[in-house]
C-alpha cells in the first residue's frame, strides 16, 4: 500500500476517523487501533511477512524485559536478540548475495561448480524495522532506556505504519514515550502534517517519478549515451533519489502529525551542503545517527589515531553500503564515501582549509553525484563504464532527454527548497504568510500536482532496502 | 478536530470549484475552434448528432490515415459519399476503444450504411492500447462518455476516467488546435530492419500471444454485434504496408473468414508496394493514399 495510492487514501481516512473517535483517556484502545492498522498496512504487501515483524518485535520486547529484570544474563540475552535480528536480515537480504559470491570466488580459484542464485523475496522495510527494534534492545542494555512493559505499546512502536517501510528509523527514546501517552488532536500540527504530505506528494509524483523514466532510459543505454546525457542521467538520479526518499520521510512525518506524533527529521536539504561531512549530517539523518551511535562510537569514534579513525570510517560506510543492498555496487558506493569522508575530516577539516562557499557546494555536489553512479548501476562493471563515460568528451554532447515538464518540476523543486532552506521542509511557509496567500499557493500546487504528477504508482526506491 | 475538518472541507470544495471552473473554460476555449474529421483525432469534437452517414471507419492509425489532412476529402470524393472516421492514431485505438466510440456514435442517434473496420493485424495481438490511461485525452468532457467508459468493464477504467477528467486541465488540451496541413509529402527512403523490429516490439508487446488473440477476438465479436444490430454492413480491411504482410496476418485473415462468413474481407497487405507511397513503414503518404483509395473503392464495389 503506497502513500501515493488511492487505496492508501481510503485506508487512512477510515483509520483516521476510527483513531480519533476513540474515547478520551482510552490509551489502550488508541494503541490497539494503531497496531491493528499498522499490521493491516504491512500485511497488505504480503501477510506472511507479518510473522517477521512480529518475531522481531517479540524478540526485542522479551529481550529488553530480560535484560532489565535479569541483569546477570543481559549479555547472552542481548546476543540472542542480535542473533535473531541480524539472522533475519542475513537470510532475507544477504544469503543470495553471499552464496553466489562465494561460489563465484571458488570457481575463480579452480573449484568447478554451478553457481546457485538463491531467489529469496526481500520483505519490504526489513532493514528499517530490524534496526529500529535492535536499537531499542541495545538502549535498554546500555540503560539509556527502561524496557516497555506493554506489548501493545511496543509492537505499535516497531510497526508504526507511517514510517514502517522506509523510515525515518525512529529511536525508542523519541517515539515510544509518545505511544505511551494519550494523544490529543492538535489543529496546528495537523495543518502542518497536511502541508508535509502535499510537499511529499509533489516531490515524489511531480519530480522523482517524472525523472525515473529518463534515468532508467539513460542508464540502460549508458554504453552509447553521450557525455551530456550521462551527466544529465546521474544528475536526474540524484534528484530522483532525494525527492523519492525525502518525500517518503516527509509524508511519514505528516501522517504522524495527523495522528499526534512527532517524528525526527530525516533530511535537511543535503544538496545545499558545502562539504561531505555536512552532507552526511543532512542526508538520511536517522540512519547516519544510528550508525554513529551503535557502530562508530563503540569502535572508538574519532578519539583514536588517524589510521584507526580512517578504518572506523571505512567500516561504517561499508556497512552502510551493505545495509542498502546486497550488491558490490553498494559496497563500492560506501567505500567511495568513506574515502571522501575520511579525507575530509582527517585532513581537510583539520587543516581548516577555507574554500569559497560556492566552490565547496559545487565540489560536494559533484562528488555526491559521481557516487550515485555506483548506487544506481546494475553492477560494478556498468558503474565503471558509466563513470569512465562521464569523463570522456569523445562521447559527444548530443541530448535527447529534456522536456518542458521535467524542467518545470525541477524549477519548482529548487525554488521552494532554496527559498525555505532554513526551515524544516520546502513548503514550510511559516506564520508570517497570510491565510489567503497560503491557501492560494496550496490550491495552485495541488492543481499542478493533479495535472502534471505521474500517477503510475511507482514504489519508493527505499522499499528495496 | 471540528475546526480542522471544516477547514479541510472548505479547502476541498474550493479546490473542486476551481477545477470545475477551469475545465468549463478550457472546454469553451477548445470548442470555439473549427474542428473537422480531417484536422483532429478528437472524435467527440466532430461527432455528428442524429445524422446518417454512408461510411463509418474504425481502426488504429491506418484507419485514421484515411481522414488525415486531405485524405478525408479524397475518400469522400472517390467514394462520392459521406464518411465519419473514428479510428485513433498514436497507439490509442484498441478494439475496446473503438467499440466505445461506436456505441457513442449510435447513442448520439447516428446511423451508417457501411462500417469499414481497418483491422491491422497488430490490433489482434495487442491488448495494451485499450489499457492506455490517456485514451481519451483529446476528447471534450461528456458525462455520457464517462458512463460508457465505466460500463466498458476495462481493468483500467477508473484510471482512464481519472485521466480523461484531469487531461482537461493540462496544456495539451488548452493548446489543442486543428491540424490544417493538407498533405503528407514525406517519402520512406528505405526499409529499415532495425526500425521495423523496434516498431513490431511496440505493436506486439507480447509477441503473437494466442491468449491475447483469443481475447481480442471476443472483443471484436462484441463490436461486430453492436454494428450489425444497428444495421451496418461490415467490411474488414487489412491495410497496406511498405513491408507487405504484418506478423500474424495469416491467423487474423483465417479468423475473419471463418468467423464472419458473408462479410467483406479485403486483404490489402500488398496492395500498394513501393517506398514512394509511404511516409513511414506502414502509413501511406498522400500520393499513396490516392492510389490506395481507388483500390479500396474498387474492392468494395467489386465485392458488391
Amino acid at each position: 500500500m503506497l502513500f501515493n495510492s488511492f487505496v492508501f487514501l481510503c485506508f487512512f481516512v477510515v483509520f483516521f476517523a476510527i483513531y480519533w473517535s476513540m474515547p478520551r483517556k482510552a490509551l489502550y484502545w488508541q494503541n490497539a487501533v494503531l497496531l491493528l492498522a499498522s499490521y493491516v498496512f504491512y500485511g497488505w504487501w504480503d501477510w506472511r511477512y507479518l510473522s517477521l515483524i512480529s518475531l522481531a518485535s517479540l524478540t526485542s520486547f522479551l529481550g529488553a524485559l530480560g535484560i532489565e529484570d535479569k541483569p546477570s544474563y543481559k549479555k547472552p540475552i542481548l546476543f540472542i536478540v542480535l542473533l535473531v535480528h541480524l539472522g533475519m536480515l542475513a537470510y532475507f537480504k544477504y544469503a543470495g548475495f553471499f552464496v553466489s559470491s562465494l561460489m563465484l570466488a571458488l570457481n575463480s580459484i579452480g573449484f568447478k561448480m554451478d553457481v546457485v542464485y538463491l531467489q529469496i523475496a526481500l520483505p519490504v522495510g526489513i532493514s528499517f524495522f530490524t534496526f529500529q527494534s535492535l536499537s531499542y534492545a541495545i538502549d535498554v542494555y546500555r540503560r539509556n532506556l527502561t524496557a516497555s512493559r506493554s506489548w501493545i505499546e511496543y509492537f505499535s512502536f516497531v510497526s508504526f505504519f507511517p514510517q514502517l517501510v522506509a523510515g525515518p528509523i525512529e529511536r525508542a527514546g523519541n517515539l515510544l514515550p509518545q505511544i505511551q501517552q494519550q494523544r490529543y488532536f492538535n489543529f496546528e500540527n495537523a495543518g502542518k502534517g497536511l502541508q508535509l504530505i502535499l510537499w511529499g506528494l509533489i516531490k515524489k509524483m511531480m519530480v522523482a517519478d517524472v525523472c525515473a523514466p529518463v534515468v532508467d532510459s539513460i542508464f540502460s543505454n549508458s554504453e552509447t549515451a553521450s557525455l551530456t546525457e550521462l551527466w544529465w542521467g546521474v544528475f536526474l538520479f540524484g534528484v530522483q533519489i532525494y525527492c523519492d526518499f525525502s518525500a517518503y520521510s516527509e509524508m511519514a512525518m505528516g501522517l504522524a502529525l495527523l495522528l499526534g506524533f512527532q517524528l525526527m527529521q530525516n533530511f535537511n536539504y543535503p544538496y545545499f551542503a558545502t562539504n561531505i561531512q555536512a552532507f552526511w549530517k543532512r542526508w538520511h539523518i536517522s540512519l547516519t545517527t544510528w550508525f554513529k551511535d551503535y557502530i562508530f562510537l563503540p569502535l572508538g569514534g574519532s578519539r583514536v589515531g588517524k589510521n584507526r579513525l580512517l578504518l572506523n570510517i571505512v567500516i561504517v560506510f561499508l556497512i552502510s553500503g551493505l545495509w542498502h543492498g546486497a550488491n558490490f555496487t553498494f559496497l563500492a558506493w560506501g567505500f567511495y564515501h568513506a574515502i571522501l569522508y575520511g579525507v575530509y575530516i582527517i585532513w581537510l577539516a583539520k587543516w581548516q582549509i577555507r574554500v569559497p562557499t560556492l566552490f565547496g557546494w559545487f565540489f560536494t555536489f559533484f562528488c555526491v553525484l559521481v557516487g550515485w553512479v555506483f548506487f544506481r548501476a546494475a553492477d560494478i562493471w556498468q558503474a565503471g563504464t558509466y563513470i569512465e563515460g562521464l569523463f570522456s568528451p569523445q562521447r559527444g554532447f548530443s541530448m535527447h532527454y529534456v522536456d518542458v515538464k521535467l524542467l518545470m518540476s525541477l524549477a519548482l523543486l529548487v525554488f521552494f527548497e532554496w527559498l525555505h532552506r532554513h526551515r524544516s521542509f520546502g513548503l514550510d511557509l511559516g506564520s508570517a504568510v497570510s491565510q489567503p496567500i497560503r491557501w492560494s499557493l496550496y490550491l495552485l500546487l495541488l492543481t499542478l500536482w493533479l495535472v502534471y504528477a505521474n500517477f503510475d504508482e511507482h514504489a519508493f526506491i527505499y522499499f528495496d532496502f | 478536530m471540528k475546526r480542522f475538518l471544516v477547514k479541510v472541507g472548505y479547502f476541498v470544495i474550493l479546490w473542486l470549484f476551481l477545477i470545475g471552473t477551469s475545465i468549463f473554460f478550457s472546454h469553451l476555449w477548445v470548442k470555439r475552434q473549427k474542428f473537422t474529421n480531417a484536422n483532429t483525432e478528437g472524435n467527440l469534437l466532430i461527432m455528428p448528432k442524429g445524422n446518417g452517414v454512408d461510411y463509418l471507419v474504425l481502426g488504429i492509425s491506418h484507419g485514421r490515415n484515411l481522414s488525415r489532412r486531405s485524405h478525408h476529402q479524397l475518400f469522400e470524393s472517390v467514394f462520392n459519399a459521406t464518411m465519419v472516421n473514428l479510428a485513433q492514431g498514436e497507439s490509442l485505438g484498441g478494439i475496446e476503444n473503438q467499440h466505445l466510440y461506436l456505441r457513442t456514435f449510435y447513442e448520439k442517434g447516428n446511423k451508417t450504411n457501411d462500417l469499414i473496420l481497418v483491422l491491422s493485424p497488430s490490433l489482434m495481438f495487442n491488448a495494451d492500447t485499450d489499457q492506455s490511461d490517456i485514451m481519451l485525452y483529446r476528447e471534450p468532457l461528456e458525462l455520457s462518455m464517462m458512463r460508457r467508459l465505466i460500463d466498458m468493464g476495462n481493468d483500467r477504467k477508473w484510471h482512464q476516467l481519472f485521466f480523461y477528467i484531469k487531461s482537461k486541465l493540462g496544456h495539451h488540451w488548452w493548446m489543442l488546435k486543428p491540424d490544417n496541413k493538407t498533405h503528407f509529402d514525406g517519402v520512406l527512403t528505405a526499409i529499415d530492419g532495425d526500425a521495423m523490429k523496434e516498431g513490431f516490439q511496440l505493436a506486439y508487446p507480447n509477441g503473437l500471444n494466442v491468449k491475447t488473440f483469443q481475447n481480442r477476438c471476443q472483443e471484436l465479436n462484441q463490436l461486430v454485434n453492436t454494428a450489425e444490430a444497428n444495421g451496418a454492413k461490415l467490411t474488414f480491411v487489412i491495410p497496406p504496408a511498405a513491408f507487405g504482410y504484418w506478423p500474424g496476418h495469416g491467423a487474423v485473415l483465417a479468423h475473419l473468414k471463418r468467423q464472419y462468413p458473408g462479410r467483406r474481407v479485403l486483404d490489402h497487405s500488398e496492395a500498394v508496394m513501393g517506398n514512394a507511397f509511404y511516409y513511414d513503414h506502414h502509413h501511406l503518404n498522400t500520393e499513396g493514399m490516392k492510389k490506395y483509395l481507388a483500390l479500396l473503392y474498387g474492392g468494395m464495389v467489386r465485392k458488391d
